[in-house]
């Protein structure tokens, strides 16, 4: 099953460009759905609103949310590759 | 597994100029690190650093870590836990379990937010517990939130967050505050904050996210539940050496260096705001790393039995 990977992130987050770097480099070595979502715009105020997040980055993995903050590289990369 | 010349623990502005220079050498240079900016990510100008009159803190960070790639040093983004001293090089084992050997290490990793150690905050943290208050303020839009601390950082997260929640409680275990007076009272004005003094957290309560905390008044120590949405952690960073105490000598939590920033261990060096160095600036942090840097290739010169360099500009 080919893994969906939504993280979301805001701009005035300081850690946000970190934790979308991580995913970017593991997507240029997996083959995986991915997208970035800003939680101001619609569709990223749905998602918390219906996942009931409150903090960001976050990382949403088929459809849970796996990591709060900055993910570490191999365990992202390890569930990715599950 | 292949053996690095340097492992550059920690990616801000330290880390990152130590991996410039070590490239520039062509050590085979890896940099360990849990985010790339460390404190700058928290500077919305950096006004002081030379050669820059507008830039982010971010964006210098970004320009460090280009130049550090361009070079050829690696990134892995993760914890180091352990740092052991084998036979001829150094194992260093991340929280993931994995492992690296590296003939030489760079301790660069400065300050994390320093934690409550209370019940319940690692249980919510992201679930109503929060350590940033620049990333997480938009999500307390009518709610009713606790800051705890006296400090600036405090008073500056608290004077945010009014703009979106419904109700700030500021909770301060002393009765006077660390933060500049006219900060202090510009929060004191707003009517959606509450000052709570002589008061500490016992606990974090909830079940799937926080929904109030155990505060208990340190004059009487009476106790009581405050119904709350979100508390956000204020008070302070702290310098997370603990797990290289076994190598290195440390003075209140920072690690001593000399003037070429080595350690008490050989090939261990350390630079920026976790050495003992009195200035905890982004220009020093950068000097240091660059000092850390040409030591580390100069002790692996000297082990190898090379000429070293020790004035380069000879």
């Amino acid at each position: 099953m080919k893994h969906k990977v939504t993280i979301l992130t805001s701009k005035s987050c300081p850690a946000c460009p970190t934790a979308k770097q991580i995913w970017r480099k593991i997507k240029e070595k997996n083959d995986f759905d991915y997208e970035e979502i800003d939680v101001m715009s619609d569709n990223g105020q749905k998602i918390i609103s219906n996942e009931g997040i409150m903090s960001v980055p976050t990382t949403i993995i088929d459809g849970k949310i796996i990591f709060t903050g900055i993910p570490d590289e191999k365990k992202a990369e390890d569930l990715i590759k599950e | 597994m292949p053996i690095w010349d340097t492992i550059i623990i920690g990616g801000a502005a330290a880390g990152l100029s130590a991996a410039i220079y070590t490239c520039r050498k062509n050590m085979k240079t890896l940099v360990i690190s849990i985010d790339i900016g460390g404190q700058n990510l928290l500077t919305e100008q950096e006004e002081n650093y030379p050669g820059y009159i507008e830039l982010s803190g971010p964006k210098l960070m970004q320009i460090f870590q280009k130049q550090a790639i361009n070079f050829g040093a690696e990134i892995i983004f993760g914890k180091a836990t352990k740092l052991e001293k084998l036979d001829k090089n150094f194992k260093i084992t991340m929280g993931n379990g994995d492992e690296y050997i590296t003939k030489t290490v760079i301790l660069s990793f400065g300050k994390i937010s320093r934690p409550l150690n209370v019940e319940g905050e690692n249980k919510f943290m992201g679930r109503g517990v929060h350590t940033c208050a620049t990333c997480d303020a938009p999500f307390t839009k009518g709610k009713n939130v606790a800051v705890i601390g006296g400090g600036n950082s405090a008073f500056e997260a608290a004077e945010l967050l009014t703009k979106f929640a419904n109700k700030v409680y500021l909770i301060h275990r002393r009765d006077e505050f660390k933060a500049d007076p006219i900060t202090v009272d510009k929060i004191k004005n707003k009517n959606k904050v509450e000052i709570i003094i002589n008061t500490i957290i016992k606990k974090i309560n909830g079940e799937k996210n926080v929904d109030s905390l155990l505060i208990e008044n340190i004059i009487d120590n009476s106790t009581k539940e405050l119904k709350i949405d979100s508390v956000f952690i204020e008070i302070g960073y702290i310098l997370d050496t603990d797990w290289v105490s076994n190598l290195v000598k440390l003075e209140n939590r920072q690690i001593i260096t000399n003037k070429k920033a080595e350690t008490i261990t050989p090939g261990i060096f350390a630079a920026g705001d976790v050495t003992n160095s009195p200035y905890k600036q982004t220009i020093t942090a950068a000097a240091e790393g660059a000092i850390a840097g040409l030591s580390s290739y100069n002790y692996l010169r000297s082990k190898e039995g090379k000429s070293t360099i020790s004035l380069d500009w000879k």
